[in-house]
């Protein structure tokens, strides 16, 4: 099922107030509305089979477009299109073939094992028991959770609870699922591993996921192709690596010279290109093409103990795009 | 369809079931104020018959009955919704109400049913074999085609009650935040905990149209006591199939108008 976005917009009539008790009673008396523009004007197709995230900072807009494509929200303008679905109109036949796991809510009864909310989805989602076993035990060896699903959702640990989330929410094999933070406050490892589940679920099932985060890792990893929003508007949308490379096309080099280097065949090259010598230790952080250069250069005069090429880290490297998107997109 | 959704509340009954035998206490405690509710509404009216021996065509025996199928009304109301509607507010302010939309099924149905308080049953099942007994001992035997029109007019009763509480939980939609909700219907309530012959003149007319509180149990009592009567049970079916209808529209309508609280 592809998905398909056209001119979509999404506002809120909002009231402010200014802080203070005067301000509070003016308020209640007569509101001063303004219009919040949530989404503004969006464009977007996303294929079957395709990982997609979206990226923004906080109140860029990216929940108030998942909550959209699974029919929470009804669009001010514009529309979504589904395969042949309107998400709004919430037919059941479209909402069996989608999922939500939202990061900051829970849809498993709290006080009961995730196991009797699993039951409740089966019976919800019509599946017959053979299907049902059959996905459940396989969800649950992937996401390694056999001894937990009979304890108390309470009881569980933040990741866990994720876990069980996941496996509520893919019981009915949805075509498309939406992960809308799914690694909020989860350690490394549980990171890591919803990251290698949701991989697998695309390259098994062909499920189209589209993934929020703050995690930039997570769409590094996860995700080819990056949507980003900035205060409602589109401000990209293609490969992920692309961006990285048009926002900071450096990449790292370490190159270890024998000890018994030549210092003056180094000082000759350090002439054209800029790095840092730190005893044997080569440090050069350049773009692709003059490392490139640097690094023939380098093998033609000392041939090196030890090399390493390491791309600069990510979140940084979003985070100065988000500081200023308009200096990076043409 | 039929089918599909009573299976689809025999889940949720489970499901419930599970839950309530999670905490013992809880079970237990509500049984407790359950007898101290019903005990205090049977001390008021054993206080006001010391002082009269009818309170309109309701004589002590009657008014014991009339009690008797409000506490009825009362129990499989929280038996079915009450631990349901009066969440929504709730629900709508924190955005919970996100996995209640987007599951595909009737979502009022899902909303309305979804929470059954299993540790009603308790009380039912006494309540009903007191009101046989009581009824026994009224009219020295059993009507069973009055017991037959009983079950008709006592389950619009009850469906006249969700209508009302759930009307009142919708609010929300509008007001952003109703938590108020809880109150206005509780007293609201109030007006169906009394036999409708204290009411005289316009209010009268009133409880028994617009704000059908004696549609509850009133009616359903009537039958018991002093048989069916066409008119009444008449409005009672219009009022029901209306308030029925109101419900349905203004859900769709607030649904609308949910903004599914930030993540």
């Amino acid at each position: 099922m592809d998905i398909k976005i056209q001119n979509l917009s999404k506002s809120y009539k909002i009231f402010k107030r200014n802080p203070g008790l005067k301000a509070a009673i003016k308020s209640f008396i007569k509101r001063d509305y303004f219009l919040f523009h949530a989404l503004k004007n969006i464009n977007l197709k996303i294929s079957e089979g395709e990982i997609l995230g979206i990226l923004g900072e906080n109140g860029a807009g990216k929940t108030t477009l998942i909550k959209l494509i699974i029919g929470l929200l009804h669009p001010t303008n514009g529309s979504i299109l589904v395969d042949k679905y309107k998400p709004w109109e919430r037919n059941h036949d479209y909402l069996k073939k989608v999922s939500v796991v939202m990061g900051q809510k829970n849809q498993l009864w709290w006080d009961i094992p995730a196991s009797e909310s699993f039951l409740l989805n089966k019976h919800i989602y019509k599946i017959d028991d053979k299907k049902y076993k059959l996905i459940l035990d396989e969800l649950i060896e992937l996401l390694d959770v056999k001894d937990k699903i009979d304890i108390q959702v309470r009881r569980l640990s933040l990741g866990e609870r994720m876990k069980m989330e996941i496996i509520a929410s893919l019981l009915h094999s949805p075509s498309i699922v939406l992960l809308d933070e799914p690694t909020l406050g989860l350690d490394v490892i549980s990171q890591s591993k919803i990251r290698e589940f949701v991989k697998f679920h695309n390259e098994q099932y062909n499920t189209t996921f589209v993934i929020t985060s703050h995690y930039t890792k997570d769409i590094q990893e996860m995700c080819k192709r990056v949507f980003v929003l900035n205060k409602g508007e589109k401000i990209y949308d293609g490969d992920f690596k692309e961006l990285i490379n048009n926002i900071n096309p450096k990449r790292k080099l370490i190159y270890e010279l024998p000890k018994n280097f030549d210092i003056n065949l180094i000082a000759k090259i350090s002439k054209s290109f800029t790095f840092e010598l730190n005893e044997n230790i080569i440090t050069a952080e350049l773009p692709e093409d003059n490392l490139q250069g640097l690094l023939v250069e380098l093998l033609d005069t000392t041939p090196p103990a030890s090399l390493l090429f390491e791309d600069l880290p990510v979140e940084e490297t979003m985070r100065s795009f988000f500081e200023n998107p308009n200096k990076y997109i043409k | 369809m039929v089918l599909r959704y009573i299976n689809l509340w025999t889940a949720f009954f489970k499901n419930s079931l599970t839950r309530d035998m999670e905490f013992k206490m809880n079970f237990i405690g509500d049984l407790f104020i359950d007898t101290i509710f019903y005990g205090s509404m049977y001390f008021f009216w054993s206080i006001i018959f010391s002082y009269v021996d009818v309170l309109g065509d309701f004589n002590q025996q009657a008014v014991i009955i009339f009690l008797i199928v409000m506490y009825l009304t009362d129990t499989v109301f929280v038996f079915f919704f009450g631990s349901n509607t009066f969440t929504l507010n709730t629900m709508v302010v924190k955005g919970e109400l996100d996995f209640v939309l987007i599951k595909p099924v009737n979502s009022q149905f899902f909303l309305s049913l979804r929470y059954v308080s299993s540790y009603a049953i308790v009380s039912f099942v006494i309540l009903f074999f007191l009101l046989l007994k009581l009824l026994y001992d009224y009219h020295g035997q059993f009507y069973f085609m009055d017991l037959i029109i009983f079950i008709i007019s006592f389950t619009m009763g009850i469906l006249i009650f969700y209508c009302i509480e759930f009307i009142i939980s919708c609010l929300v939609f509008w007001y952003r935040n109703f938590s108020v909700g809880g109150w206005l219907s509780s007293e609201m309530t109030k007006y169906s905990r009394r036999p409708d012959s204290i009411y005289k003149g316009k209010f009268r007319r009133i409880v028994f149209s617009v704000f059908p509180m004696a549609m509850i149990t009133s009616v359903p009592a009537r039958t018991l006591i002093f048989g069916p009567d066409i008119y009444l049970l008449s409005t009672q079916f219009l009022v029901t199939i209306v308030f029925l209808c109101l419900t349905r529209l203004i859900w769709i309508r607030g649904v609308k108008l949910y903004e599914s609280a930030s993540s």
